[in-house]
């Protein structure tokens, strides 16, 4: 073993002669002074730019399906854009790559979770949901288990995963915005998170889908296109030599060759192994259940493009981790993971700072320039990320809890239904003329859902404001942590009620509220009573000690759980399940009959 | 097949990804049409398209066009399923959605419009709809279709569930083998996250290219056929 270590590294030597002489740069600090101008510069950029495209396209249709599903009219292409740009969130531009930069191997083992995730997006819920479903994920439950009950607790569970996610993102911007202005007082971070959550609340009321959509599109390809600039110009500094770039990284993370095996975060003890067990499985599983991932899927009009886009999300995101496990090594060998560390101590910042030192360092234009770029994205997606999960909470909320549960609607029948569901069909390319005819739900469709339409836009705001006073208490919570919790939270209540609803003959509408909050309260007891709310310095609340539960993730128990829970609801039902209604949703899921 | 007619088999495959920019001059969009489906058919072996009519026995009331149907139902899925997109771009911007809407039916099967406007006027919203989706449900057809989605489905998200799953426990149970260096820097660990990565994008082919050869035209038809009933 070490002799193939010598001779690599006898090999490797006219290389490291080089490369040392480049690395050895001073680790740099965050950019002083007149160097932020640049960075705020572009920051407006982008709000304008945003902004222009939402008050632009938020205009061309004010109906239902241009508001929940931007008239569903996306290309795979775009849609696949669209997606990834909703899933590559700064937890992932940041979060990843920083904890890749701290902890080396970990990271990567962190990542490869929500890559392999989209496996189970495609495969089991992509093309079904597409066809079953018209806005959002309860939809789907609603054909076959038409009980408001369900529709009520996955619209819950759905808001419950959007708001989650929605605090991970706005404590990434306000530690992202704090480190550009190069300070790190708390009324920076407080005020960076009031406006973003002000930005996405105009955003999705007055833009919808559509605009949200768009600047998903754009954001998604200003971080590709980033993270491959960043990418060839660290590949370049190395001379397209990984392996020096794995041994310089080692080299200055403090931790030699540890950085590069596994444990340096999550195999100390049996109990953190445990933890990022459990942490794994929620990554795997939560995805297919996320709302703003499943609502983009409603942006194209067949299940076919469903599968399309979902693929070309596959490539981006599975493109994007290999540049962004790149760019952590990079960060490490560059930066180096103390002076990392010492910026931002869950590491969200490495990926600015390895921009900064790959344009030249700290006081060159080109580093400026690469600082300020990379800093726009992050800022970018952090936008479009929230803008996304706002819009999907909001629906959850008009839609399913709303108009589908709270507002008594006894019409559900299923002529009425599918009637509208063809008609949907037929007349949907004819587009804006009848849109509001689809919903068949409703006495008087158009204005029903105009109606919901217009709380939805009231949700938007609603929610946003609960955001952004949530996150304010959340800020020293490491996004990554938060995001894996949103998955936790999805994998155990959203998505064993949508793979029972699609697959199993014999689920009733017991089995799925039980699976519901079988799976969303566990995973929120459990984290309340988790070492992140209490008992330790970096907790929720530091100062008190109730935690029981030793994990941060409750995903491997709240889980099992959640099936559980379904499957016991539905064997302990009063009234079998109707297999009438079992057929229509497996004919329409599958062959795409009906499908809005 | 006459797809020899017009040269656009690069519009043929654009087509699905850019939907309807590429269709372009209106000129050539409507002649264009109808042959590209038999293009692209060519390409794919038409005997898995009879399996998509035979879903025909629950539907006592078929229209007289039921041979007609099998030429849009055997067209290859991509066009058939996108050809609103083209149609819109094509004629006058005004003509295009007025004719939409009053045919309901000509959106689908492109290829023959004539024939399914006639059929639809005629079994006007008579047949229960739960009895079509249970008839549709027990047709030979369907069991394929559903057949041959769980046949590759579930065995293979057992597979990269478990794979990943005994990816993630064996760093923690088996660090030592972690550990083992294959080339300088590069362990086993490395190795087993880099296969994560490649098994992905494999499984993401495999799967998009069963459910083109197996299943998407035979759910195309039994879509078509099963919204006929419906209507």
């Amino acid at each position: 073993m070490t002799s193939v270590m010598t001779t690599l590294m006898t090999g490797a030597v006219k290389n490291t002669v080089t490369t040392v002489l480049t690395t050895a740069t001073p680790p740099p600090v965050a950019p002083t002074g007149d160097h932020h101008s640049l960075a705020i510069a572009l920051f407006a950029v982008v709000v304008l730019v945003t902004l222009g495209i939402t008050l632009w396209v938020g205009r061309r249709g004010n109906a239902a399906e241009d508001f929940y599903a931007g008239g569903r009219d996306f290309t795979p292409l775009q849609n696949g854009f669209a997606l990834s740009g909703d899933y590559l969130s700064a937890a992932s531009f940041l979060g990843v790559a920083g904890l890749i930069a701290l902890y080396g191997y970990d990271g990567v083992l962190y990542s490869i979770g929500f890559l392999v995730a989209w496996l189970v997006v495609l495969m089991l819920v992509a093309e079904l949901v597409r066809n079953a479903g018209r806005y959002t994920l309860a939809d789907v439950l609603a054909l076959r288990l038409r009980r408001r009950k369900v529709r009520a607790a996955a619209g819950g569970a759905s808001v419950v995963v959007t708001l989650l996610y929605l605090v991970a993102q706005m404590v990434g911007a306000g530690s992202l915005v704090a480190l550009l202005l190069g300070t790190d007082s708390p009324a920076a971070r407080t005020w960076t998170i009031i406006a973003v959550g002000a930005l996405m609340i105009v955003y999705v009321t007055i833009g919808g889908m559509r605009a949200t959509t768009w600047i998903q599109i754009i954001k998604a390809f200003l971080l590709v296109t980033g993270s491959v600039l960043l990418t060839v110009l660290l590949v370049v500094r190395f001379h397209g030599d990984l392996g020096e770039l794995m041994r310089q990284a080692a080299q200055h993370s403090g931790a030699g060759r540890r950085y590069l095996e596994p444990g340096l975060k999550y195999g100390k003890t049996f109990t953190s192994r445990l933890d990022f067990f459990s942490l794994g499985l929620a990554l795997v599983l939560g995805t297919a259940g996320l709302p703003h991932i499943l609502s983009r899927f409603y942006t194209v009009p067949t299940a076919r493009a469903a599968r399309r886009s979902t693929m070309w999300a596959i490539g981006l995101v599975g493109g994007f981790y290999l540049m962004a496990i790149a760019l952590g090594l990079g960060a490490t060998a560059l930066v180096g993971s103390a002076e990392v560390r010492h910026a931002n101590s869950a590491g969200n910042t490495a990926v600015p700072l390895l921009a900064l030192v790959l344009g030249g360092g700290n006081g060159s234009t080109g580093g400026v320039v690469l600082f300020a770029l990379i800093s726009a994205i992050a800022f970018a997606t952090i936008l479009a990320v929230v803008a996304g999960l706002t819009l999907a909470s909001s629906a959850a909320f008009a839609h399913d809890i709303w108009a589908g549960a709270w507002r008594n609607r006894p019409r559900r029948e299923r002529t009425g239904r599918q009637r509208a569901g063809l008609r949907g069909r037929v007349s949907r390319p004819a587009a804006e003329g009848v849109p509001a005819s689809r919903s068949g739900e409703d006495p008087g469709p158009a204005a029903g859902e105009q109606q919901e339409v217009v709380v939805a836009r009231f949700a938007a705001g609603g929610i946003g404001a609960a955001a952004i006073v949530i996150s304010l208490y959340a800020q020293q919570l490491n996004v990554a942590f938060l995001v894996g919790l949103a998955f936790a939270v999805a994998a155990s209540a959203n998505l064993p009620v949508l793979l029972y609803s699609l697959f199993w003959s014999r689920f009733t509408a017991r089995g799925a509220v039980w699976s519901v909050y079988g799976g969303l309260v566990p995973a929120i007891v459990l984290v309340f009573f988790s070492p992140v709310v209490s008992g330790t310095k970096v907790a929720l609340f530091p100062g008190v000690d109730f935690h029981w539960f030793p994990l941060e993730n409750p995903g491997i128990v709240s889980i099992p759980l959640g099936f559980l829970a379904g499957w016991i609801g539905t064997i302990t039902s009063p009234e079998p399940a109707d297999p009438d209604r079992f057929a229509e949703l497996e004919v329409r899921a599958l062959t795409g009959a009906g499908a809005a | 097949m006459p797809q020899q007619q017009t040269s656009s088999p690069g519009q043929g495959q654009r087509f699905d990804w850019w939907a309807a920019p590429a269709a372009a001059t209106p000129s050539d969009a409507v002649p264009s049409d109808p042959p590209v489906p038999g293009a692209a058919l060519s390409g794919v072996p038409s005997p898995g398209a009879p399996s998509g009519t035979p879903s025909e026995p629950p539907a006592p009331h078929r229209r007289p066009a039921v041979p007609a149907q099998p030429a849009p139902a055997r067209t290859a899925p991509v066009r058939a399923e996108r050809s609103p997109a083209p149609a819109t771009a094509e004629p006058v911007a005004g003509s295009a959605p007025a004719g939409r809407s009053a045919g309901p039916a000509d959106r689908r099967d492109t290829p023959v419009p004539a024939a399914v406007p006639a059929a639809e006027a005629a079994p006007a919203a008579t047949t229960d709809s739960t009895e079509v989706y249970r008839a549709v449900q027990a047709s030979a057809a369907f069991q394929d279709i559903r057949h041959s989605y769980r046949s590759f489905v579930f065995p293979v998200s057992g597979v990269f569930l478990g794979w990943y799953l005994m990816y993630v426990a064996a760093q923690a149970a088996a660090p030592g083998l972690m550990r083992i260096q294959v080339a300088g820097p590069f362990n086993v660990a490395w190795l087993l996250g880099l296969l994560q990565f490649a098994s992905t994008f494999l499984l993401t082919w495999l799967y998009a290219r069963n459910a083109r050869t197996k299943r998407d035209r035979a759910a195309l038809g039994l879509r078509w056929d099963t919204q006929d009933q419906l209507r």
